[in-house]
């Protein structure tokens, strides 16, 4: 990882894992399945859209207080 | 609806009189002009942020979608602008605002020294945001004709002068404070309404619950496959990042702190507004006007249903205010493509201040006058073909600008060959040339990324001096 100008552990991990939780947005078997009848897929939509600012927010506002 | 003309009119008088109080502190500094003197504070730029990307589509739109084909798909549809607010945040809005100029252009063209790279990332903006900014005049147009009653195309050409004198006089001075203005308005109606919707209720998912059970559709994933999903949801993640009126937003912050911050802040607010949007407002409509033949109608049958004159009159407002921030936003930054990029980086220091300024009004005013002509009698998809133009930007934008802050072997052929290889190749698969059976947009970035592997490995190493100026960013 030298070729890549450094980054902060936990904004890699932020990233790494939104981009892994939208992947898994959107497998196709989440389209089927619904709970209080809306399907999995708009559920795990709404968690992203909640999980995302969040997250965010929380590793920046960390770090930001650790410097 | 004289209530509702006579507050909109009070809002376009508003706008006006801020472009024309801001003229007089801009007009005679580039850094006022595009980038409000780097001096707009963390709250009032997340403001202001929210408002440039959230359209008429993210008030009317989100809610007819969402009534028409689900509220997942909608969902799957507005998220990947949630997920490019981090990517923006984490991958480039430090960086960008360390640089300390004003556009995407600006950056490209200093990370890859080419003419290539100077002259079509500016042209590539100005197509894409030319059709942007008729796609949002026609929604103004039609808006201000069915709420307002006004014909459309007195309603278009009234509401481009708007946009013309504010965005050409005021600069990016005067589009901070109206965008502020119009995006507390957005985010006060449909937060305000959503409420008032749950608290009748009891709860959310009552809300829902009823919704659903009257309305299994609602939840459902019907109509389109995922893929096409997919698509949209790829070209907003990779969009935000390098979109220019959300860089040029970043220029205009206090400092790369503030930068990030407010990115952060906007992304909360654009997601709660969509929430609330689909998840309280869309299940009332649906339970009480099932049928609606124009689902775009959802958000003001229930506006109408549900509260009294003046507050639908605040409705109308804050609708036209989601078209106009998100359009005044564009004109400024496809004029700073024209004037700063194109035309400044021909002239370079020959040009007075003062012929400097002239252009940069002249260019907004060709712009503006170029869409109106075109909005006055608009192809029938220009709504698609408006995402088609972001796409263009990811495709082409997203893989240079990211490997090139953050990649140390990304060189000059690097760079070159993944913007045009990953425009070519978008435009190629848009018209079906190339045909994958993939979202457009996710061949062109795989494209674009292995034309920055081959050019990286078969270029000049990139120089010391560049390097170091790469990582100073990063401090």
């Amino acid at each position: 990882m030298k070729s890549l100008f450094p980054m902060r552990r936990s904004e890699v991990a932020a990233l790494l894992f939104l981009i892994a939780f939208s992947g898994f947005s959107f497998l196709p078997v989440w389209r089927r399945i619904e709970i209080a009848g809306i399907a999995v897929f708009g559920w795990l939509m709404i968690a992203l859209m909640l999980i995302s600012p969040v997250l965010t927010l929380f590793v920046f506002l960390r770090a930001e207080r650790r410097d | 609806m004289l209530v509702e003309r006579v507050l909109v009119v009070l809002y376009l008088a508003g706008c006006v009189g801020i472009g024309i109080f801001a003229s007089r502190k801009v007009l005679g500094s580039r850094d006022e002009y595009w980038v409000a003197g780097r001096r707009i504070g963390t709250t009032v730029n997340a403001m202001a942020i929210m408002a440039s990307l959230a359209s008429g589509g993210s008030i009317i739109g989100v809610m007819g979608l969402a009534y028409s084909q689900g509220i997942p798909a909608t969902l799957a549809l507005f998220a990947g602008a949630v997920l490019g607010f981090p990517l923006a945040s984490i991958l480039v809005a430090r960086q960008l605002r360390n640089f300390g100029k004003y556009t995407i252009t600006d950056f490209l063209a200093f990370r890859y020294p080419a003419s290539v790279v100077r002259y079509l990332v500016p042209s590539l903006i100005v197509v894409a945001f030319t059709i942007y900014i008729v796609a949002q005049l026609k929604a103004a147009g039609i808006t201000a004709n069915a709420l307002l009653g006004i014909p459309y195309e007195a309603a278009i050409i009234f509401a481009t002068l708007v946009f013309i004198v504010y965005v050409s006089f005021g600069g990016m001075v005067a589009i901070t404070w109206t965008d502020m203005i119009q995006g507390a308005l957005m985010l006060i109606v449909v937060l305000g309404a959503g409420v008032a919707m749950v608290w009748r209720v009891g709860s959310p998912l009552a809300l829902m619950r009823q919704a659903t059970e009257a309305a299994p559709e609602l939840g459902q994933v019907v109509h389109q496959p995922v893929a096409s999903y997919l698509g949209y949801f790829v070209i907003w993640a990779t969009a935000i990042p390098v979109i220019p009126h959300i860089v040029m937003r970043v220029s205009t912050a206090k400092d790369a702190k503030g930068a990030r911050l407010s990115l952060n802040l906007a992304m909360l607010a654009y997601s709660a507004m969509i929430l609330v949007a689909v998840l309280a407002i869309v299940p009332v409509g649906k339970l009480h006007f099932p049928g609606l033949e124009d689902a775009d109608q959802v958000f003001l049958k229930v506006m109408e249903s549900e509260f009294p004159t003046l507050i639908r009159g605040v409705a109308v407002a804050a609708v036209l205010a989601a078209v106009m921030s998100t359009t005044d936003a564009l004109l400024l930054a496809c004029s700073s493509a024209i004037a700063h990029d194109i035309l400044g980086g021909l002239l370079g220091d020959r040009a007075s201040e003062k012929t400097m300024a002239l252009i940069r009004i002249g260019a907004a005013w060709v712009v503006g006058l170029l869409a109106l002509y075109w909005a006055l009698s608009p192809p029938e998809l220009i709504s698609r073909f408006y995402t088609a133009g972001i796409g263009l930007l990811s495709a082409s934008l997203f893989v240079p600008t990211i490997a090139g802050l953050w990649w140390k072997r990304a060189n000059l052929a690097g760079g070159v060959a993944s913007l045009v290889v990953g425009a070519a190749t978008y435009i190629l698969a848009q018209l079906q040339i190339l045909d994958l059976g993939i979202a457009p947009v996710v061949i062109a970035l795989a494209a674009s990324a292995i034309a920055m592997l081959v050019g990286a490995h078969f270029g000049r190493h990139e120089s010391p001096t560049m390097l170091e100026a790469i990582s100073a960013l990063h401090d």
